[in-house]
């Protein structure tokens, strides 16, 4: 009688914990590649309902009578399958009724893989049944099944079913009260100034947004699903103990800027998205609870603690101050490399500071992080730009390896007439002006600021930055604020919830136009543009269906003031190339894979590799380029150890 | 992942109308005792009859086993490239289905590994396919495999609903 795995569905509450126990334990306990997530077990929704699914170690398994080359064999209380047997021919999974059998990629092997009840981990027992919260899935055999059908037989006997059943433990854990989150401030207030408009939680409030989290397992499925990993349910704990130093401390072991992410991830796509209790009532209040933690923490004068580090030789030069850069020196600082930041901008953050408004995030925490950063040791150069202040080539000769985190400030055009008449204005450019207003820093004649006060806006784009803009603009004083989407609403890219915060805010949305031209008044200023209202088409090569235009339904939307937000794209970086660091048709620099350019001693990491994404990924990039980089310095070392000896 | 053909047996009447189809799609017309390799077989035995012909497999022993690149893993499958083919007849011992031959076409030069190629320089797909009068081979494309098993799983996860 073969062992198997059993899942009982009415306990199953579809949290993936088994899945991310399965990957990470055929993983050395380490977090598997993004692209290679294959656990041997797979969570089955429908609606509400959820069930996992693995290999039943079938008696008589279809799948090994399949196998012409006896990499599935017969053991004793199993199936086997010999990965290194596997030629892919794909008969098992045919030949497999319960889809338990999965093609995947393995070594640039097409191979077949199922549940091997952990037989290959170093714990040796079924980590799905260890790590279910629920206990629903319970590893069975002869004789459990035999137990199985003993009581049943007792129970049919005596006719006595245990009619007053235990409630089930599902249903016990998911008795949590509702979300409740940050509170907001109300509209109209919030229209004046600039200030935040989510209020930090107090300790009442973090209490109980705390006890919301239902601890699905260690490695749960929203520290999958975060791109740094951090380790969410365990800080959750810590904040629900009130040890907010602890908490604080295991934040910032997988994040440079916790209080940051906290407040400016779109957590409904990531953590939040990926909650347990999302649709229970809502998701754990993760971004809340993220802020919640470092800003109590620093407030309690908690800093990072480097008194262990053992400081070495060596000196890394960091081009760029965003996220990625941080996230580079942060970690280089931890490991004792000497690392200065050169940035062009008078403050750290990047696009931290210029490119997300005050109203999202408070300028004061990136100062803040600055004296931070400065106390572990790390180095700023500031208003200081490469290729122009600093030639490049300087960096490679007086550093031992160079990370470029420069971002994407490139602009794109929407190729229409007129695009450079008065009042058409590029976002990245009005939303840096208005910053450096809103931080009492004097206007930069690269990014002059635009007067919106008493102006009709309209915005082109539907991302979270097109959002910015508008919000922005309301806040200006604009008469009015219109957002012009080609799209319908459920397909714009951007957070939900920086949507619904610019509606309350005034902004009006015009879903389904396409822009196509710009008209001009007499004076060459801008006065509207000329737009065709679409439907959605047939889905592109991307699966986002595309827009088609509606014959007869052109119509001119008057503007003052034209703000184009339709994404980044990299700017032209030419000493790159003069010094041997390769970029794509698309001027995104080249790596290996890892952060590893085409020049040795350069690293690269962030939106200049992967194009505009996220600040956590952009973060997750620049520590991994760390990682990365005190390899290449270990090497090194070695290297020249070997050529004394 | 590749595509391939699937063969469902109980389907096949042994008529072989799918070899001579295979032939001809290939080789052009066939002369009655002139060359003919079909790139799929019809095995008969006393209980079942059924064509086989190459999985394209993922991870395909043929083209581990080829020492000069003339089998080689392909996108949607194991592709053929007959000019680097030596003949060494590595393929055919490698293959635990046996469906690759090598030959020596007449009145042509070298050797050359002969075994399905999906028909892939013809639109109207595998001709093997299109000819078989009970349907009892079907093109599966890669990407439904995957299909299949979601399907499965979601019918084990909740059966019968």
């Amino acid at each position: 009688m073969n062992r198997f795995i059993t899942v009982d569905a009415r306990e199953c509450i579809g949290c993936h914990a088994c899945e991310v126990a399965c990957a990470v334990a055929h993983n050395q306990q380490a977090w598997p590649e993004k692209t290679a997530f294959n656990p041997r077990i797979r969570v089955v929704f429908r609606g509400q309902e959820s069930v996992a699914v693995t290999c039943r170690h079938c008696n008589d398994a279809p799948c090994v009578d399949s196998c012409p080359v006896a990499a599935l064999t017969r053991r004793e209380q199993e199936i086997h399958l010999d990965e290194a047997l596997c030629i892919g021919c794909k008969n098992c999974v045919l030949a497999c009724p319960f889809g338990a059998i999965e093609m995947v990629t393995a070594q640039q092997r097409g191979i077949a893989r199922k549940c091997d009840l952990c037989e290959s981990t170093p714990q040796g027992s079924p980590a799905c049944v260890t790590h279910c919260p629920t206990q629903a899935i319970t590893l069975m055999d002869g004789s459990t099944l035999n137990a199985l059908r003993r009581r049943r037989q007792q129970a049919t006997a005596t006719g006595d079913f245990g009619g007053t059943q235990t409630p089930l433990r599902s249903h016990t854990l998911l008795l949590r009260p509702e979300r409740k989150g940050a509170a907001k401030l109300p509209a109209d207030q919030r229209k004046s100034h600039f200030n935040e408009i989510y209020q930090a939680l107090d300790v009442r409030q973090a209490t109980s947004e705390s006890e919301r989290c239902l601890y699905c397992a260690d490695k749960a499925w929203c520290n999958w699903t975060c791109p740094l990993h951090n380790a969410i349910p365990d800080f959750i704990r810590l904040v629900n103990q009130g040890d907010i130093l602890a908490a604080a401390e295991l934040c910032h072991q997988t994040s440079s800027l916790p209080e940051i992410c906290g407040r400016v991830c779109p957590q409904d796509r990531l953590c939040e998205g990926a909650c347990t209790m999302q649709p229970r009532g809502g998701a754990v209040s993760i971004g809340n609870l993220e802020r919640y933690i470092t800003d109590s923490a620093l407030a309690q004068g908690w800093r990072p603690d480097l008194s262990a580090v053992q400081p070495r030789p060596e000196r890394v030069a960091i081009v760029g101050a965003g996220p990625a850069g941080l996230g580079c020196a942060d970690l280089l600082a931890r490991s004792g490399i000497q690392a200065t930041v050169f940035d062009r901008h008078p403050e750290i953050g990047g696009l931290l500071t210029f490119g997300i408004p005050p109203f999202k995030l408070d300028k004061q925490l990136l100062q803040t992080r600055r004296e931070i950063f400065s106390a572990m040791g790390v180095r700023f150069q500031l208003n200081c730009e490469i290729g122009r202040d600093v030639a490049f080539d300087a960096l490679l000769e007086e550093f031992d390896a160079v990370f470029l985190g420069v971002g994407t400030y490139g602009l794109m055009a929407a190729g229409l007439e007129h695009e450079d008449a008065p009042g058409v204005v590029q976002a990245l450019p009005f939303l840096i002006a208005s910053t450096r207003r809103v931080m009492g820093l004097e206007d930069d004649p690269q990014t002059p600021f635009i007067d919106v006060t008493g102006k009709r806006v309209v915005v082109l784009g539907g991302g979270d930055t097109a959002m910015d803009c508008l919000r922005t603009s309301v806040r200006s004083g604009a008469a009015s604020v219109t957002c012009a989407y080609r799209r319908d609403e459920a397909s714009m890219p951007g957070s939900k919830k920086e949507v619904i915060n610019a509606r309350e805010e005034g902004a009006e949305f015009l879903f389904n136009v396409q822009p196509q031209y710009i008209a001009l008044d007499r004076r060459g200023r801008v006065k509207g543009v000329g737009m065709i209202r679409t439907r959605m088409g047939e889905p592109g090569p991307d699966g986002r269906r595309r827009p088609q235009p509606v014959a007869g339904s052109e119509f001119v939307l008057p503007a003052q003031v034209l703000i184009m937000a339709f994404g980044f794209q990299p700017h032209p970086m030419p000493w790159l190339a003069r010094n041997g660091v390769h970029c794509d048709d698309w001027g995104l620099i080249e790596t290996d894979g890892s952060t590893r350019t085409s020049h040795p001693k350069v690293f690269a990491g962030g939106d200049a590799v992967h194009g505009a994404d996220l600040v956590v990924t952009a973060m997750a990039a620049g520590r991994q380029a760390a990682r990365d980089i005190v390899s290449f310095l270990d090497e090194q070392a070695e290297c020249k150890q070997e050529a004394r000896r | 992942m590749s595509d391939f053909i699937r063969v469902q047996a109980h389907l096949c009447i042994g008529c072989r109308t799918c070899e001579i189809a295979c032939a001809q799609a290939h080789d052009g017309e066939t002369q009655p005792g002139g060359p003919f390799y079909p790139r799929l077989k019809v095995v008969k035995r006393e209980a079942v009859s059924a064509p086989v012909m190459c999985r394209q497999c993922e991870n395909a022993p043929c083209v581990a086993i080829c020492p000069t690149g003339a089998l080689v893993q392909g996108k949607r499958s194991v592709e053929i490239n007959d000019a680097l083919c030596i003949g060494c007849s590595g393929c055919v011992m490698a293959c635990p289905f046996g469906v690759i031959e090598i030959v020596n076409p007449s009145g042509q030069e070298g050797v050359q590994p002969v075994k399905c190629d999906l028909c892939c320089g013809h639109e109207s797909g595998p001709a093997c396919v299109a000819v078989c009068p009970t349907a009892a081979l079907e093109k599966v494309a890669g990407g439904e495999v995957a299909q299949t098993v979601t399907m499965r799983r979601r019918t084990t996860a909740f059966p019968g609903r």
